[in-house]
């Protein structure tokens, strides 16, 4: 993605990563109350590392890949093999969505 | 996995009801609520933001003594990881150490360095000496004595950093969680500033890591 300074007239490419993260920052709290995402992540954290996708289009229906997508992209959640696995920053975050609730 | 993740793991697997049962969907409501208040903003986005430490960890104890730390930051709320976790290299795809380095200082808030003697660290001191633009964002930890030894040399390596802490055995975990603590939650305070008046990444002026390191290097 390019973003054009008008006064100088130049491109600065914004690198991938840090574009990402500065997304997930700042949207993190978004993206963990879209749809059934905290279903999601609390799920994982009880039941992973026996969940697969299939479990959680069953639990949560098929509109609930999009989330887990998002999910993905802010590395809390991880796909590999049919299996979706918890990530450490997703456990991480987890804790402090219970610690903020209890 | 990380032996503190496994243990918060272990603890979520216990505190976290059943999926089917009345109790799960009151946990998921009180989350969602607690979640939609502004004052938890600051909260969810200080867990976010990630400490990489630098240190010796050639032998048992100096290994030891990294994971300490990290987990003395975990168990107080924030990421922290050693770099021992990108050397895992059938996980992490072959980098190089240089390239190991790069992708820490760039993809990491804060870089918490603790003075050692290895080769190891003495690698990454040297890259960060070299590599400048990472030394805003680093605290240098150094051993009370060994400071008083090298304070009054201003050709001493330590100079290359602009924070510089002193700690003793007894007080290390307590001062590197403290300072670095102060500055996770400052740079949480201005990434939630950013966000509201547009500044930082999104402005067109501001110029990534990236590029910065590529200047740096012509």
């Amino acid at each position: 993605m390019l973003i054009y300074n008008i006064k100088r007239k130049k491109g600065i490419k914004m690198s991938e990563d840090l574009k990402q993260f500065y997304y997930n920052a700042t949207n993190l709290k978004n993206i963990m109350l879209e749809n059934n995402n905290i279903d999601i992540l609390l799920f994982l954290a009880k039941y992973n590392p026996k969940t697969t996708k299939d479990d959680i289009i069953k639990n949560f229906g098929k509109e609930s890949i999009k989330g887990l997508k998002h999910l993905e992209q802010c590395h809390l959640v991880t796909e590999e093999d049919n299996k979706i696995t918890l990530t450490e920053e997703g456990i991480f975050q987890v804790e402090g969505l219970l610690s903020i609730a209890i | 996995m990380d032996k503190c993740f496994n243990e918060i793991k272990k603890e979520l697997e216990d505190k976290i009801p059943d999926s089917d049962s009345k109790d799960f969907k009151e946990m998921r409501n009180k989350i969602k609520s607690q979640l939609k208040k502004k004052e938890n903003d600051l909260k969810i986005l200080i867990r976010s933001l990630k400490i990489i430490i630098f240190g010796d960890w050639n032998t048992i104890d100096k290994k030891k003594k990294l994971e300490d730390i990290k987990s003395n930051f975990i168990k107080h709320g924030i990421y922290a990881q050693t770099i021992d976790a990108y050397y895992d290299i059938t996980t992490k795809g072959r980098l190089s150490p240089l390239q190991i380095l790069e992708t820490c200082c760039r993809n990491h808030q804060l870089i918490v360095f603790i003075d050692g003697e290895g080769p190891g660290t003495i690698t990454e001191q040297n890259y960060l000496i070299e590599n400048y633009i990472f030394q805003k964002k680093t605290i240098f930890f150094i051993k009370d004595d060994k400071f008083n030894e090298l304070k009054d040399d201003p050709s001493a390596y330590i100079r290359d950093f602009p924070t510089i802490l002193t700690y003793t055995d007894s007080n290390i975990l307590d001062k590197v969680l403290i300072y670095s603590k102060l500055r996770i939650h400052r740079l949480a305070g201005i990434i939630m500033k950013q966000t509201i008046s547009n500044r930082g990444i999104k402005s067109p002026e501001y110029k990534p890591w990236k590029e910065r390191l590529k200047k740096l290097k012509k």
